[in-house]
């Protein structure tokens, strides 16, 4: 095919304009990024799209902090161990475990447990550096880790931060398929971590039961998802996501009080999702299945 | 010269993407400020291009017992973004344009539930641009 070269310089001419617009225009009243090409586009970028949903899967570290709050002992051999990692050669293993071992590591980091916080920094950092996350982040995120092993909150917030980057770094990029499979391993780690737990602590068992509301997410992430090596996971998964849609729920609306001094607004509804000993027997028994199967 | 033209043209074709994603991390970056050392990031980061009407949207489950930080930001300067908060049966729990469009708002969760996060230009402002919605909890 043939390109004008009349036509070929005024697209320049007129994509050089839009951006030089779009930039100064920015300063005052943000306009024009291209709407129809841009959307499309973005949409394939991991940007959120337009009367759609984006995947929100809640933080491991959140989970690992019930732990805490229901004073539940912290049981070193719940994490998954850090010799593993070799095991891990394909790309698809490896995002799944960087996300678990993210997990353990805010696990480990919350109960400072010493050595073994070191030893996840270390396994979180190669994993990032097998996929070439590591170079494209700000690296000294991992000796700010390093040095902030015994102080739990800094440890916690800093892994939060460590992977916050990562998730934009791999869906500016195209790589979305790493950023879900990473968000699919701490999903399943966190609610390892806690269902032995869940038996003897009620609020734990709630949260657990309170995973039918991630379980949409986790679903639609899956389906996107074909890698051969992640099929048998993905089996075993939705199974597990079938197990917690299941669950019955009751919601009942009540008016949110706002306070405009604090700038806070307390959301009053009341929810609850129903969980039985044997429903939370057979989730715990299939969390498991799918979290053998990702550290195989 | 085939060669030349076609990637002059792939250039010029991916010039206004490469603008949207870099215009959207600025404003990543701007937003960050609202979550403050006190909070966490829940490690996602939320983003659409809008134009006029456009609305983006996202549900998310809020776990009880913590305060949640909600920051909602487009251009370069903050309240050009509206945002509101909407519950499984379209109840309206909140919007910032009750409270002069607030760039930022806490929510504590007194139960856990799952919420719809909506978010539009102020068409007083901007008639389109990149709207970047950024989550963190209270440690």
């Amino acid at each position: 095919m043939k390109y004008p070269k009349i036509n070929l310089l005024s697209g320049i001419i007129l994509s050089c304009m839009m951006c030089l617009f779009s930039s100064c225009e920015e300063e005052s009243k943000t306009k024009a990024i291209q709407p129809a090409a841009a959307e499309d586009a973005v949409s394939s970028n991991g940007i959120m799209k337009l009367n759609g949903e984006i995947i929100s899967i809640p933080s491991p570290v959140l989970v690992v902090s019930l732990l805490q709050k229901n004073s539940i002992a912290y049981n070193a051999t719940l994490s998954n161990p850090v010799s593993s990692k070799s095991k891990y050669v394909n790309e698809t293993k490896k995002a799944l475990n960087l996300g678990l071992y993210g997990a353990d590591l805010a696990y480990t980091g919350s109960f400072n447990a010493g050595q073994s916080v070191n030893d996840y920094v270390d396994a979180v950092a190669g994993l990032a550096n097998d996929l070439g996350i590591l170079e494209k982040i700000d690296r000294s995120l991992v000796s700010k880790l390093t040095t902030n092993i015994s102080n739990k909150d800094s440890l916690v917030k800093l892994n939060a931060e460590l992977f916050k980057l990562s998730d934009r770094y791999l869906r500016d990029n195209q790589q979305n398929h790493l950023s879900s499979y990473i968000l699919i391993g701490g999903w399943i780690e966190a609610l390892y971590l806690s269902v032995d737990a869940a038996k003897s602590n009620q609020a734990i068992a709630s949260r657990i039961g309170e995973q039918k509301y991630s379980a949409p997410s986790i679903q639609r992430l899956a389906t996107q998802l074909n890698d051969q090596s992640f099929a048998g996971i993905k089996e075993q998964l939705n199974e597990l996501c079938a197990m917690l849609l299941e669950l019955e729920s009751t919601y009942k609306y009540e008016k949110p009080i706002n306070d405009r001094d604090t700038k806070t607004t307390y959301l009053m509804s009341k929810t609850s999702v129903n969980l039985t000993v044997e429903e939370l027997a057979a989730i715990s028994e299939q969390v498991e299945k799918v979290r053998n199967l990702i550290i195989e | 010269m085939k060669t030349i033209s076609t990637l002059l043209l792939l250039f010029v074709s991916l010039m206004p993407l490469t603008n949207a994603i870099a215009q959207c991390d600025t404003i990543v970056n701007l937003c960050e400020k609202h979550i403050t050392d006190q909070y966490i990031s829940d490690a996602q980061t939320y983003r659409a291009l809008l134009n006029g009407d456009d609305v983006a949207e996202f549900t998310i489950t809020l776990y009880s017992g913590n305060t949640y930080r909600m920051a909602a930001c487009s251009g370069t300067s903050d309240s050009q973004l509206i945002f509101r908060i909407v519950d499984a049966e379209k109840n309206i729990l909140y919007t910032n344009s009750d409270f002069g469009i607030s760039p930022y708002w806490d929510f504590f969760v007194e139960n856990t539930m799952q919420v719809t996060v909506e978010a539009m230009l102020d068409k007083n402002k901007s008639d389109s641009g990149c709207a970047v919605v950024l989550i963190g909890f209270k440690k």
